[in-house]
């Protein structure tokens, strides 16, 4: 390679100066044609200038030939080089995601271990039964939010094994819907936040498994509690649109920035990412959520204003009585 | 008895290690971010600083960076307690100038004792 490259640079410096000398050349012969001189009186006029030209040209073309062949071979290196870049930076940001991945993890199992063993702790040692019932309080709050990231690792490790194996019923969506936003009532007490539910009347069966849909409703809600202002408010609509129910959670919250909204499904993927992330989780929510809506036949968009809010909505197949999957329309 | 700052983001956290180190008799200040926690520290000082250090905005590595480049606040010792607990976050959190660096989750004892140690060695 360095021989290769150093013929380059010769080749260059000879193609320069052969190709000088024969334009030098070419121009006085060129000027003294126009003296009404012949082509062949010129020649014998000048053997040795005829003589250099005749053989200079050879080594242009031989030099001209290594120099774009080195020229190539430059480019081709250059390409080379930007495509290392550029792998090295992918697989350094897959490393920095997979140290983000633990970090997040750990951080989001170990601190309600922390708060749940410092409140017994504590507990063990106090008298008052207020307090007693504070700290209980607070283990039962620890141990929901362990339970729900710990769902949330097994859940897509399943998935990750390809083992989401959906069984479908007939569900009756609001006592669904109701069940798990009472589940979430004590956070939504903390933050003074209100939910209202807009539900019709009269509502058909969908088809889907009873956990999963909770499942969904359960990252939805918890997300638009976790990323809401104090005092904002919560709504979960449901709509019939043909032969899909429709599903929004919408909330008053930070909102996402439009050029991350693509990736918010994606696995491990946070808003803020950073070590000094705002809002923990483990950043797999979200992609759960898109895989079971998928498996049920439905789909999952979102809509976001940053400082305003975010709207999550989901479809999900009506249940027919002939069991077949109602197809889309 | 000695003045405590504590840092923390997780209310919960705070509340259970601030009652803990109360009741082995310190005085605990709390702070929820870096940026409140130096600006306390500044204010009204400490004699031992406890530092989470996945925190939002400043990371508690840079505020003990910035406790410890500062003149008037460096020779307060720094306790790291924190759920990272990979041998290159311990090694961060001393490379940042951190004195000790506590495991999340500790005991009680775990915690007062760490606390005791840093008090004795800084000569309180």
């Amino acid at each position: 390679m360095k021989a290769e490259r150093h013929c380059g640079r010769y080749a260059i410096i000879a193609f320069l100066i052969s190709s000088g000398i024969i334009f030098n050349l070419l121009y006085w012969r060129f000027e003294r044609l126009q003296h009404g001189m012949g082509l062949y009186e010129h020649f014998m006029m000048s053997p040795v200038a005829g003589t250099l030209t005749i053989l200079l040209i050879p080594l242009m073309c031989i030099s001209g030939y290594y120099m774009l062949k080195e020229l190539r071979l430059r480019i081709k290196l250059e390409e080379a080089n930007r495509e290392l870049t550029e792998m090295y930076q992918e697989l350094k940001s897959v490393d920095e995601m997979r140290n983000s991945i633990i970090s997040n993890v750990s951080h989001e199992l170990k601190t309600p271990v922390t708060i749940a063993l410092n409140a017994c702790e504590l507990a063990l040692e106090e008298n008052d039964p207020e307090s007693l019932r504070e700290f209980l309080a607070m283990i039962r709050e620890a141990l929901h939010r362990l339970n729900m990231n710990i769902d949330t690792l097994l859940e897509y490790a399943k998935i990750q094994s390809g083992d989401l194996k959906l069984r479908f019923e007939p569900v009756n969506l609001p006592p669904v819907i109701q069940k798990v936003a009472k589940e979430f009532r004590p956070m939504v007490m903390k933050k003074k936040l209100e939910i209202h539910t807009e539900m019709p009347h009269v509502m058909p069966l969908v088809r889907g498994s009873r956990e999963h849909i909770k499942l969904v409703l359960r990252n939805l809600i918890g997300n638009a509690i976790k990323f809401n202002f104090e005092g904002g408010s919560i709504v979960i609509s449901v709509k019939e649109h043909g032969n899909f129910v429709e599903i929004c959670v919408s909330d008053t919250g930070i909102g996402i920035p439009p050029e991350k909204l693509d990736r918010i499904f994606e696995r491990f993927y946070q808003v803020d990412s950073s070590s000094t992330r705002r809002h923990g989780g483990i950043g797999l929510g979200l992609a759960i959520v898109k895989d079971v809506v998928q498996a049920h036949g439905g789909e999952i968009s979102v809509e976001s204003e940053p400082g305003k809010g975010s709207r999550f909505c989901f479809t999900l197949p009506v249940w027919r009585e002939d069991g077949g999957e109602a197809s889309a329309g | 008895m000695a003045r405590l700052l504590l840092v923390d983001d997780e209310p919960q956290i705070r509340m259970l290690t601030r009652a803990m180190l109360e009741k082995a008799g310190h005085s605990v200040e709390v702070a929820e971010s870096g940026e409140e926690a130096l600006r306390k520290l500044r204010e009204k000082g400490a004699d031992l600083v406890i530092l989470d250090i996945a925190m939002p905005e400043m990371s508690g590595w840079e505020v003990c960076r910035a406790i410890k480049s500062d003149p008037a606040t460096k020779h307060i010792p720094v306790l790291m307690f924190t759920v990272m607990t990979r041998d290159e976050d311990v090694s961060r959190s001393f490379e940042s100038g951190a004195d000790a660096h506590l495991k999340k989750p500790f005991t009680m004892r775990e915690l007062l004792e760490a606390v005791e140690t840093l008090l004795r060695r800084s000569g309180r």
